[in-house]
């Protein structure tokens, strides 16, 4: 009788909990609520009325960081404050991204902020090791971005490998309840019938999912097509 | 693109764009032809841009691109039979000509910083089926010819020269068909005129810059 009683308070006390933390996922799990881009009607004033908003761009590596550089070119950059994620090995997307900023210098005074991170899987690289790699990316990345002074509104991505844990410590946070931050995810100008790994594991997480090509939107419910966009 | 090589005294300029971190040996070495070459002499090209690629070999720090270019250059034949010398080298560009005829100069370099100058000078892109190399040409509207790397399993080039060909915009071939005569006459078509490619669509202007926008008044 004692003992049961005990059993009931016990299933109790860890139930709870888990519906509390399924019923938190599910309120913040952008895949489990409806998509929406219906348009602002006034976007300027939205965003002159919040201060600091900070957009986080992660650049891959060659093809990825040419069509991110290109993707972005429309943004109006007065309005936003910049963190750059690159890989530590990736000098040439550190030199093509200084370039730019070098051209937006008048456009906003406020510094740039880098952030070198450990690549996670790297082409050719197998299971076991790429687990390892993004493993360690992903601590990395997370000692990186809990010492940033502002945590991103918004984070880029067009998946490279570090897509992957970058997205999901931000998703951890937005769990916890320290930031609001919105995903986008673009797929590459390269996956025309097929998501990249990248695209599959951050299908749940991304508020907004764009692809380029018309196919990818058919197969995936929650994937936007708008044409190329590079 | 509408100048007839004929009446002009200056023949068309082409580029070939073969990637920049892989080495396209397939093309390289077809491109790197005596035959090739006497082919894009028939239909009134002058000069042939080569940008051959900037593979860093780990160990010896070496550009395996330009060694690659280096070896098809003396497989050729072209300065020992074909009537070519070199009249500039440099690290950064090779330039050898050829006097027979109307004159024949073929510039090859590793990579350019500048790479929208040089596609806006030429009449003609050959490209590998890289999207940043395909976005840059069609951009800029110059008729292009995409041949996918065979040796890129995973890298799509099959799938996205596919795709590119299927809008219209551009067309796709193999690195075996470039040798073939039908390539000549398709070239020549697309040379004066003949054929044209559609343009592809601009991206929606301010569309990703409102996609942030929206996202942003989320927060």
């Amino acid at each position: 009788m004692y003992d049961e009683r005990i059993i009931c308070y016990a299933s109790v006390a860890v139930l709870i909990p888990i519906l509390c933390l399924l019923t938190r996922l599910a309120y913040i799990l952008p895949a489990a609520n409806n998509p929406s881009n219906s348009g602002v009607s006034d976007i300027t004033s939205i965003i002159d009325g919040k201060k600091n908003v900070n957009i986080m761009i992660l650049l891959g590596s060659g093809g990825h960081t040419g069509e991110m550089l290109r993707l972005i070119e429309s943004i109006e950059w007065k309005y936003f404050t910049r963190t750059w994620v690159l890989s530590s090995t990736d000098k040439s997307s550190l030199s093509k991204v200084q370039e730019v900023e070098r051209s937006l210098l008048t456009a906003k005074k406020e510094e740039p902020k880098y952030l070198m991170v450990p690549r996670a899987r790297n082409i050719n690289e197998g299971l076991l090791s790429s687990i390892k790699s993004t493993l360690i990316s992903f601590i990395s990345i997370s000692l990186a971005i809990i010492r940033l002074p502002v945590l991103p509104s918004i984070l880029l991505l067009n998946g490279p490998g570090t897509s992957v844990p970058l997205a999901y410590f931000i998703f951890l946070l937005k769990f916890l309840g320290l930031c609001k931050t919105r995903i986008v995810f673009i797929e590459s100008l390269a996956r025309v019938n097929s998501l990249s790994l990248s695209g599959i594991l951050l299908l749940p997480i991304s508020d907004r999912f764009i692809v380029q090509w018309p196919y990818l939107s058919q197969k995936y419910k929650r994937a936007e097509y708008y044409g190329i966009l590079v | 693109m509408n100048r007839d090589p004929a009446q002009g005294n200056k023949g068309a300029r082409i580029l070939i764009l073969t990637g920049a971190t892989v080495t396209f040996k397939s093309l390289i070495k077809t491109v790197v032809n005596a035959k090739f070459i006497e082919g894009l002499r028939s239909c009134g090209v002058s000069t042939l841009c080569l940008q051959y690629g900037n593979e860093i070999d780990n160990r010896s720090q070496t550009n395996i691109s330009k060694e690659w270019f280096d070896k098809c250059l003396v497989q050729s034949g072209l300065v020992d039979n074909g009537g070519f010398s070199k009249t500039a080298e440099t690290n950064e560009i090779v330039r050898l000509e050829s006097q027979t005829a109307n004159g024949f100069a073929l510039e090859a370099f590793p990579i350019t910083p500048n790479i929208s100058d040089e596609i806006t000078k030429c009449d003609l892109v050959i490209s590998h089926a890289g999207t940043g190399s395909i976005m840059d040409v069609l951009r800029l509207s110059k008729p292009l010819i995409v041949v996918h790397n065979e040796n890129l399993m995973h890298n799509h080039q099959l799938e996205i020269a596919t795709a590119f060909d299927s809008l219209g915009v551009c067309k796709q071939y193999s690195v075996y068909d470039l040798c073939q005569d039908s390539f000549q006459d398709y070239l020549s078509g697309v040379l004066h005129g003949t054929i044209v490619f559609k343009t592809l669509d601009k991206p929606k202007r301010d569309l990703f810059k409102n996609i942030i926008f929206q996202e942003v008044s989320r927060v």
